[in-house]
């Protein structure tokens, strides 16, 4: 006989993160059937009737936390609810003899109380002006990852920042490396001679991976947000990191990494690039540009390090190329948005148009829920595929249905997609992936390509998630230029 | 240009514990903030606060006036001539209210104030007087006044006068009764009423006498002391009351101005009344948060006072005007017999210590009055803890011995209050809700959290403006 | 007990902790290296000898260059041969850990690890990152801040040091001065570092330096000597040349640089600002002026004039 409980807590509060963690472990548990720990907003109450559970006793905030939780019996359900309460309540306990801490909760309460240094701003985007504003008065350069910041705050934010001599990463910022400290989705990298400013996470990603396995560090990637380089904002955030990085003397190549600005933007900023003293190469990933792996290998010259050949791991029992070459579509599965554009720009000019969800036109634009008539990429990370759900590269659920309905589909031709690892991404995406992948293979033998955005040093492994992927039957490229040509080349 | 390529990374993370995990396992020092969201429906008001550009330099030169005034008591005089009081009016503790919204407390004690001042025979008789509207009422604050619970003061009472030496600005309050059934608890007795003619025939002269002669009494320095001494200058100011006897009564003998039997018998009532120095501690508190008032774009709090049904909050940045709401009932221990069903709302300009620093705030420096509101030392000490997270400055003058002489948390910022959801600890006696019964407890209480977002509106209107 | 292994030896070494008879849980810290430890830390496991800590700073000897591995808390000054750990001195003292007297020399070092033995146990820290040393970026001088800057720096006890600097005496300058980097290895170390910044032709007195310093002064002077021949530095150098270069702000960089150490901070200034004189040309009409201070001594003060130097 099923046992629910229901609840609503005022007053308490958890990143989103943690909660899908905390709800994960729950449904784990044994004897539970359904679980769902989160912010009592809309969206979850919607999903909480979706999984079958009765409305909360109570007019439900969207401040409150909810906990909903069934189990087959009573003894499973009280077992569920303290392995939540435990979760929830995780704080390390003060020692004999000890004041109890009193946590900051305020970014300007943490500075007064540690010290200054680079404020890193996660919290739900209509909250993270106060947080970033209590930075930069405090004389901290901020890093938001946060996105969904109105952009007449992120304006206010950097001219307060250009005042003080201080940087602002992003709003939307996912990617950052300062000090070697890799913040975000990122990684943990040599230092050496190459700076990069980055609009764009993934394509930051895609080069510093590149860099790495060239024997090339990086002195620093500094993030500028998705909208930095905008008509609006100008490109403030852009200027003050490329000073930064001019005035470093260990840089000695900076790369600026982005689809391209707005014109009068770019204009202002190849201007400001030619005042400076250190070198600046633009990587900007559109039709017509050099892709980010030629882009890194004109890097590498620059710094006078030899540009290596890249990394393929052939999919293991493979026929030969002629063999897997066959007609039909391209179906390409992202988790970073501009991986996904750089497979477009190098797909449809060999193929022609590519459907998106994020198209290099707009009369290629697509829902993502439809099937395509013809080539398609879908970026997975894009807002309204993560309303309510973690990013691709933490949870893989989304793209995974998609890769099994795609293999199912007779039109397919190959399967292409992104594998990101470094902090912050899915611990063990491979473990997921591989099975899904050999489970469409064998179903249709359709060819699988995947670009494994990687350094040696990540915690997932680089060469041992290589080895599951090849080994389950994927074509494994370290760089994504050369995955999107591979895969173009297995259509007739 | 800035450092962040030049140093070993801090990273100060607020949302996603993932994030702070990964940075640490990279051997990056972290710092992680208990990140909560704000109060409800405060996001925009916060964004166009936090965006005001004056805010900043605003809030300093709050903090740095408030910080700055020395409390001088340089005289004692009748409130017809300190505050130009007239027949018919009355003062009282709390944002204004009327004879018809007013508690048990509160109408007991002008009841007993009409009578001592002779305008009407017996409380009945005032009680109609007032529903009549025969009383002008307002608050102590708007006469740059304090007064502890009911604060009624009338033209005959005798009042503090206090001094800032460098601005010359003034504030004042009455004397203290002492405990149990006294007019600030609204008892109105022949009782009540005689001891209020002698402490205006008597005590208030000798002691005005006192303080001519000897010189003003420098009451922040009493103040300082106090805090190392197990008070906070609200509840607890036993210390105080004896330091001011030393200071007082060498020069009230020495001079013989009055009869040795009055000055034992005043020295006897001051003596006997361990609240004695609330009334010095609560207008030198107001004394430093006036001169930060008035400041455009300041968000610190310069008052916050109860009249027994409400609570209200004052702010610099937007002038006299009141944010109010019904008042919260204080919890914590009953004396004798009484329990919760006795107690009145919240009452009392005392709450001015908390704002400027003492009271609630201080409690780390009193861990004793924590049992007596039925908590631990411990209880106390996260109190005071929990203020910095929504206050300007620590006060150099009053330094916590348990916390490293840390000096306590002042300056209440109400974007801090609004986005911690932290509220003011106040650490408060309670009143009888039925006019005369006195004091029935004492116990801890916050003002009522929907006050702040109504400050926060206020202040945001005023940046756009 | 230990059993002893001749320098070098690599095979074994780090089972020796294992066996220690006070067996414990090894004590296990993460810390962000300098690039200049990337090769000893990634070469198999090597003896390493303990030498001396502070509160803030536990240094080991090591093989090769730099010479010396600078344990170092989060507050400590972030010297360029060192590995950072996240807690600072007040958190973690290190004088906590300090090994007992028969462990002193059987430290390893090697496969992403420093370790040795401390009071309670085994104590390892992994590098997990890595920074680049801090140097001084090439620049021209500004003759506006360099005069800014002599105003700030207050004439010091090492004006005599500062001549034989400028004589090029390093042998009578290494060594010379108390503390565990003497007064005079910090003016030259300050020179090498300005040197680079300015430009300066140097070769002679840090060939000397290379030549004589291990033997002359401590392990750990003779390390940030031999950083200082390539430029490498504290940050606090760093910002204190490029404020000469017109850099960031002066008074700034003056109080950071002289907060260091004791007495070190001072005579790295001084340092720099020989190296920033040396530079500036005489030949093309140099405006000096003689000046003489209280103590009635005599140095020359350069002019500013527009031709000579360029403008911030």
């Amino acid at each position: 006989m099923s046992a629910e409980h229901i609840e609503l807590r005022a007053g308490a509060y958890a990143d989103s993160v943690a909660l899908m963690q905390v709800s994960a472990a729950a449904a784990k548990a044994a004897g539970v059937e359904a679980a769902l720990i989160a912010m009592a907003t809309e969206l979850n109450l919607g999903l909480l009737a979706g999984m079958g559970f009765q409305a909360p006793p109570t007019q439900a905030d969207p401040n409150d936390l909810l906990i909903a939780v069934r189990a087959s019996d009573a003894g499973a359900l009280a077992a569920a609810r303290d392995l939540v309460d435990a979760a929830l309540t995780a704080r390390p306990a003060a020692r004999p003899g000890e004041l109890p801490a009193q946590p900051p909760r305020t970014v300007a309460s943490a500075v007064r109380a540690s010290g200054p240094g680079l404020a890193l701003i996660s919290v739900p985007g209509r909250f993270a002006f106060a947080e970033a504003m209590d930075a930069l008065q405090a004389g901290c350069d901020v890093m938001i990852f946060s996105d969904n910041v109105p952009v007449g705050q992120e304006i206010v934010l950097k001219d307060l920042a250009a005042e003080r001599g201080l940087l602002v990463m992003g709003p939307d910022c996912g990617t950052a490396v300062v000090g070697g400290v890799g913040l975000g989705f990122s990684h943990t990298l040599a230092a050496g001679p190459v700076g990069i400013v980055a609009a764009s996470g993934t394509g930051a990603q895609q080069v510093m991976c590149l860099l790495d396995h060239a024997g090339v560090g990086v002195s620093a990637c500094l993030g500028l947000g998705g909208r930095d380089l905008s008509a609006d904002v100008g490109g403030r955030s852009a200027r003050t990191a490329l000073t930064a990085l001019d005035e470093d003397p260990g840089t000695e190549l900076i790369l600026i990494v982005s689809k391209p600005p707005a014109p009068a933007v770019a204009a202002r900023l190849r201007d400001y690039a030619r005042a400076l003293s250190t070198p600046v190469q633009f990587a900007l990933v559109a039709p017509g540009e050099p892709d980010l792996t030629a882009a890194t290998e004109t890097a590498l010259r620059t710094v006078g390090v030899p540009a290596p050949a890249w990394p393929r791991w052939p999919a293991a029992g493979s026929a030969t190329q002629a063999e897997q070459t066959r007609g039909g579509w391209l179906r390409g599965l992202f988790a970073g948005g501009t991986l996904c554009d750089e497979a477009m720009v190098i797909a449809s000019a060999a193929l022609g148009p590519v459907w998106s969800n994020i198209p290099l036109q707009p009369d290629w634009r697509i829902d993502p829920a439809t099937t395509a008539d013809g080539h398609s990429m879908i970026d997975f990370g894009d807002d309204r595929l993560t309303a309510g759900r973690a990013h691709p590269m933490i949870d893989q659920t989304l793209r995974l249905e998609q890769l099994a309905a795609a293999a199912a589909e007779p039109a397919t031709a190959v399967i292409l997609l992104d594998v990101v690892l470094g902090h912050g991404a899915h611990p063990d995406p491979a473990a997921e992936l591989g099975p899904a992948i050999s489970a469409a293979r064998a179903r249709s033998g359709v060819p699988v390509v995947a670009a494994l955005i990687g350094a040696a040093s990540d915690p997932q492994g680089l060469e041992r998630q290589a080895h599951a992927l090849q080994g389950a039957g994927a074509h494994v490229f370290l760089s994504n230029a050369q995955a999107a040509r591979f895969a173009c080349e297995l259509i007739t | 240009m800035t450092e962040l390529l030049r140093q070993e990374p801090h990273v100060i993370s607020a949302g996603l514990g993932v994030l702070a995990d990964a940075a640490r396992q990279q051997a990056a020092r972290v710092t992680e903030v208990d990140w909560k969201p704000p109060m409800p429906g405060t996001e925009d008001d916060l964004v166009t606060v936090l965006g005001d550009a004056r805010r900043t330099a605003a809030n300093a030169l709050a903090v740095e006036r408030m910080l700055a005034v020395r409390a001088h008591l340089v005289d004692l005089l009748p409130a017809r001539e300190a505050l130009g009081l007239a027949d018919g009016e009355f003062l009282h503790a709390g944002p204004p209210v009327s004879w018809e919204r007013a508690s048990g407390p509160l109408r007991g004690a002008l009841m007993g104030a009409a009578v001592f001042e002779g305008l009407a025979d017996d409380p009945e008789a005032a009680a109609d007087l007032a529903a009549r509207g025969g009383f002008t009422l307002a608050p102590c604050h708007s006469r740059g006044a304090v007064g502890p619970m009911a604060g009624v003061v009338s033209p005959s009472m005798w009042m503090f006068v206090l001094a800032d030496p460098v601005t010359g600005r003034r504030s004042y309050c009455s004397l203290n009764e002492g405990l149990g059934k006294v007019l600030r608890y609204g008892a109105y007795s022949p009782e009540v009423i005689s001891r209020l003619r002698w402490m205006s025939a008597v005590l208030g002269p000798l002691l005005q006498d006192a303080v001519r002669r000897r010189g003003p009494v420098d009451v922040t320095a009493i103040l300082a002391q106090m805090v190392q001494m197990g008070d906070e200058a609200h509840n607890r100011n036993r210390s105080g009351t004896l330091m001011l006897l030393r200071d007082l009564l060498p020069s009230a003998v020495a001079a013989a101005s009055f009869p040795a039997s009055e000055i034992a018998r005043a020295a006897t009532f001051i003596g006997g009344n361990d609240h004695f120095f609330l009334n010095l501690a609560m207008p030198a508190c107001k004394l430093a948060l006036d001169a930060a008032r008035d400041i455009p774009g300041a968000t610190m709090v310069v008052a916050m006072a109860r009249n027994g049904t409400d609570f209200g909050v004052q702010v610099s940045g937007t002038g006299d005007q009141w944010f109010t709401a019904p008042a919260l009932t204080p919890e914590g221990l009953f004396l004798g017999s009484y329990g919760p069903q006795d107690a009145n709302p919240d009452i009392g300009d005392s709450a001015i210590t908390e704002t400027a620093g003492l009271g609630g705030f201080a409690m780390a420096a009193a861990p004793a009055i924590a049992a007596l509101v039925g908590g631990t030392a411990a209880d106390a000490l996260a109190a005071t803890r929990r203020m910095y997270e929504i206050t300007l400055a620590e006060h150099p003058l009053f330094g916590v011995p348990a916390l490293e002489f840390r000096g306590t948390p002042a300056g209440i910022d109400v974007t801090l209050v609004a986005r911690t959801s932290i509220l003011p600890q106040i650490n408060t006696g309670m009143a009888g809700r039925v006019a005369g019964t006195g004091q029935v407890g004492a116990g801890l209480v916050t003002p009522p959290a929907q006050i702040f977002p109504a400050a926060l509106r206020a202040l945001a209107r005023a940046a756009r403006a | 007990m230990w059993s002893i292994c001749p320098e070098g030896q690599s095979v074994g070494v780090k089972k020796l902790l294992l066996y220690s008879d006070s067996y414990a849980a090894p004590m296990r810290l993460a810390g962000a290296a300098s690039r200049a430890l990337r090769a000893v830390l990634a070469a198999p496991a090597q003896r390493a000898r303990w030498l001396g800590t502070t509160q803030a700073t536990a240094y080991l000897a090591i093989p090769g260059q730099p010479g010396v591995l600078a344990v170092l808390a989060h507050d400590a000054v972030r010297l360029p041969c060192g590995l950072v750990l996240a807690t600072t001195g007040a958190e973690l003292p290190l004088t906590a850990l300090v090994p007992g007297e028969g462990d002193r020399a059987a430290g390893v070092v090697g496969d992403g690890t420093v370790s040795w033995t401390g009071p309670a146990g085994p104590v390892v820290v992994t590098a997990v990152r890595e920074w680049a040393p801090a140097r001084a970026a090439r620049a021209a001088l500004s003759a506006r801040t360099l005069s800014e800057v002599r105003a700030l720096v207050p004439r010091g006890a090492d004006d005599e040091l500062a001549a034989g600097l400028r004589a090029g005496a390093v042998g009578r300058l290494l060594g010379r001065g108390p503390g565990l980097t003497p007064a005079g290895d910090d003016l030259l170390a300050g020179y090498l570092v300005g040197a680079h910044a300015f430009g300066l032709e140097a070769h002679g007195i840090r060939d000397a330096v290379a030549r004589l310093a291990p033997g002359a002064t401590s392990a750990l002077s003779a390390a940030l000597l031999w950083h200082a021949g390539r430029g490498e530095c504290i940050d606090e150098v760093a910002a204190f040349a490029g404020a000469l270069t017109g850099r960031g702000e002066p008074r700034r960089a003056v109080e950071r640089l002289l907060a260091v150490g004791h007495t070190s901070g001072a005579a790295l200034a001084h340092g720099v600002l020989v190296a920033a004189e040396s530079s500036e040309p005489r030949v093309r009409g140099a405006v000096w002026t003689e000046e003489r201070s209280d103590e009635g001594r005599r140095h020359l003060r350069a002019l500013p004039t527009a031709e000579r130097v360029s403008t911030p």
